[in-house]
């Protein structure tokens, strides 16, 4: 069902760095205070991309007030990719397939492009620093018991500001089980909603052999459960999803592709918000005029300070 | 019933196993020294030489697939019952001992409920019950044996699984005999540390009490600003709360301990925290940040300040807290991450970004006092080995 879903998801963030870098560097995000707002959305027809679309053809709301998009383009920009892999004991059984397809998705980068692997044992830890295409991945790692960063892990990776001109995208592979996190999952939310960073969780779910041979301490089995449901939802608040994963040996590859194309393909809608409050969360909507065989899937607002 | 029957059979094979010690087998020569009888089965060199290389022992065991491991845990019991573990002083039986500790605590990580029922708890059980069976014989109180039981107790209370190892049927004497802690306390009651461990015994049955979000309050609550509370006694189960209320006194207990008071001062703090009672959560923990304490001991009483002031909706006592923890142990990742987020929801980024940045390690290192809260003296086991390897070299 999240396959589906994210079959017909759009992305929106904030690029405010892309063209004041100087000023952004002294905010999380961009504020409404005579600042340009800068939303990133993904138009899907029947899970395809749409193409060749105008400033005029998109209504944008903040706080139910219709904005004036003065400019949007279509971004070809050089991506950050943090990619996280849940190491935790409850996903060990899909450690080998993960290790496999992290090495897979390095594949899909363009030259321009980077990553960085994260994973977590007792301790949030990146196993390979920022790097090219060219450079295989450290996947020298094992799985544990016990503890599961997975809201720690995130949060360290949202937090990331690309340098001007490029984005940033994390992807984490996790069945979204925290157990041990300092960050609660109230805070992680308010944390996504004042970056500009896009989340995706693509599903990893435990199989048999790996239910059977790790177990979560005792500590933790009063941890917090539906935790692939509420990692979505946070996942959405940055114009990102949830991908399921079939059973077939290339669906997890498929759902980077499908990540990517989505990503890359994205248009980036600016405005300055007219007739809006100052401050607080600000509700966004993203619609295309005319246009009732797409869908816009927009982040849902941001928080001006 | 059946806890009490089990551990009754325990003790029964191994008062067997003790008599037919001098049994007419053929000696099996294992590497650390001779078995009396055999023939017993093989058991791998890094189960044996589990002292000398236990990092090795751990990532072999993790990566037993459920039969090996099972036939595993048959060969060590086997070899247990045979080898008279419980003789104290002696390298070999400790080596041994750890290892089927070992064993058991891998194996109270298969999730299957018939073995976490039955065949793991069987293992835990038969190592707390020889350990029981041989204290019973054996009441020295000398140096080695003193060593024996920190040695022991590291290892049970350092593993969150270890829970399953001790009954826990909390407030009747007969099961809390088995705790190694209360026991060994009872042995030896000039050294508090073994009073502290039987406070920290406590607190450890509590569960649960790392999470600052109960299921119930998952979410933030964005109406008030306030996050949730920690799990409290209102949601925990009966044993739950027996152990937290018996915490408290054994932990009061302790608090003037020059050696151990501050430890004390902040676990108290935080049962404390854990029933509702957070003045006098504040109190305690901030008494042990100002004081002179350990580090890691005042590193985890501000991160604790910390985390009940965000609970609350106090965000700058909050960020005051985890920043003074911060300073503590700069390499910390847990309060290094706690400020940074609140930072960076403030619109402190670049402050932010540091603090995450500077808290990720690479593939190896790093140590955080927080991860160790409910873990004991765990990283002090090399140096109890060290000295109960030279209390019996004495």
């Amino acid at each position: 069902m999240t396959t589906r879903r994210a079959m017909v998801c759009a992305l929106v963030f904030v690029v405010a760095a892309f063209t004041m870098p100087a000023t952004h560097a002294q905010r999380p995000t961009f504020s409404s205070r005579a600042d340009l707002v800068f939303v990133d959305a993904t138009v899907l027809n029947r899970n395809n991309p749409v193409a060749n679309l105008q400033a005029a053809d998109f209504l944008l709301t903040d706080s139910g007030i219709p904005q004036r998009v003065t400019s949007f383009a279509i971004e070809s920009v050089p991506v950050d990719v943090t990619l996280f892999i849940d190491s935790s004991g409850s996903t060990a059984g899909r450690l080998t397939a993960m290790k496999r397809d992290v090495a897979a998705l390095v594949t899909l980068l363009r030259p321009d492009d980077r990553y960085r692997l994260i994973t977590i044992d007792d301790v949030v830890r990146v196993m390979t620093p920022w790097s090219g295409p060219n450079d295989a991945p450290n996947l020298s790692f094992q799985p544990i018991g016990g503890i599961s960063l997975v809201y720690d892990a995130i949060a360290a990776a949202i937090v990331h500001r690309p340098t001007a001109g490029r984005r940033h995208l994390v992807i984490a592979m996790t069945d979204g089980e925290d157990g041990g996190s300092v960050i609660p999952g109230g805070l992680l939310d308010d944390l996504v909603a004042h970056g500009d960073t896009v989340l995706h969780i693509v599903e990893q779910t435990n199989d048999v052999r790996g239910s059977m041979t790790y177990r979560p301490r005792v500590f933790f089995m009063e941890g917090r459960p539906n935790g692939l449901k509420r990692l979505g939802e946070t996942a959405r608040r940055t114009g990102g999803d949830t991908h399921g994963v079939g059973w077939s040996r290339n669906s997890v590859l498929d759902s980077f592709t499908r990540i990517f194309d989505e990503f890359r393909q994205s248009y980036v809608l600016r405005f300055a918000p007219e007739g809006v409050p100052k401050g607080g969360w600000h509700p966004l909507t993203v619609t295309v005029r005319n246009r009732k065989d797409v869908t816009v899937r927009a982040r849902p607002g941001y928080f001006a300070e | 019933m059946r806890t009490v029957l089990t551990i009754l059979l325990a003790c029964a094979s191994l008062g067997v196993a003790a008599q037919r010690s001098g049994g007419s087998g053929p000696v099996v020569q294992l590497p650390n020294g001779p078995v009396r009888s055999g023939p017993l089965p093989d058991l791998p060199h890094w189960i044996t030489d589990y002292q000398r290389a236990p990092v090795e022992t751990a990532q072999r065991l993790r990566l037993l697939s459920t039969n090996d491991a099972r036939s595993l845990r048959d060969a060590l019991v086997s070899h247990s019952k045979r080898v008279d573990v419980m003789k104290v002083p002696g390298v070999a039986d400790t080596a041994l001992m750890q290892s089927a500790l070992a064993v058991e605590l891998e194996a109270a990580r298969f999730e299957s409920p018939e073995w976490w029922q039955a065949d793991g708890h069987e293992i835990g059980r038969f190592s707390v019950a020889a350990t029981a069976a041989l204290m019973e014989k054996r009441t020295s109180v000398d140096e080695p044996a003193h060593a024996w039981w920190r040695v022991a107790i590291m290892l049970t209370e350092g593993n969150h699984d270890s829970y399953g190892l001790v009954p826990p049927r909390m407030g009747t004497h007969p099961a809390r005999r088995f705790d190694l802690a209360t026991w060994a306390s009872e042995l030896f009651p000039t050294d508090k540390w073994f009073a502290l461990a039987e406070a920290r015994g406590y607190q450890l049955r509590f569960g649960a009490l790392l999470e600052i979000e109960s299921p119930k309050e998952g979410r933030v609550q964005r109406s008030n600003g306030k996050w949730s509370n920690p799990t409290v006694l209102g949601d925990a189960s009966w044993g739950q709360t027996a152990a937290a209320k018996l915490g408290v006194p054994a932990l009061q207990s302790l608090i003037s301990d020059p050696q151990y008071g501050d430890e004390a001062r902040m676990r108290l703090g935080y049962v404390y925290w854990a029933m509702g009672e957070l003045d006098k959560a504040r109190e305690a923990e901030t008494l042990v940040v100002a004081g002179t304490g350990p580090t890691h001991v005042r590193y985890i009483a501000a991160f604790l300040l910390g985390q009940m002031e965000q609970t609350q909706g106090h965000i700058a006592a909050a960020t005051d807290a985890f920043g003074v923890a911060q300073r503590l142990y700069p390499s910390a990742q847990s309060a290094s991450f706690a400020l940074a987020s609140l930072l960076y929801r403030d619109g402190r980024v670049t402050e932010a970004e540091q603090l995450f940045a500077a808290a990720l390690p690479g593939p190896t290192g790093a140590v955080d006092p927080w991860r160790r809260f409910a873990e004991g003296d765990l990283p002090q086991l090399p140096v109890a080995l060290a000295t109960l390897r030279e209390a019996i070299r004495r």
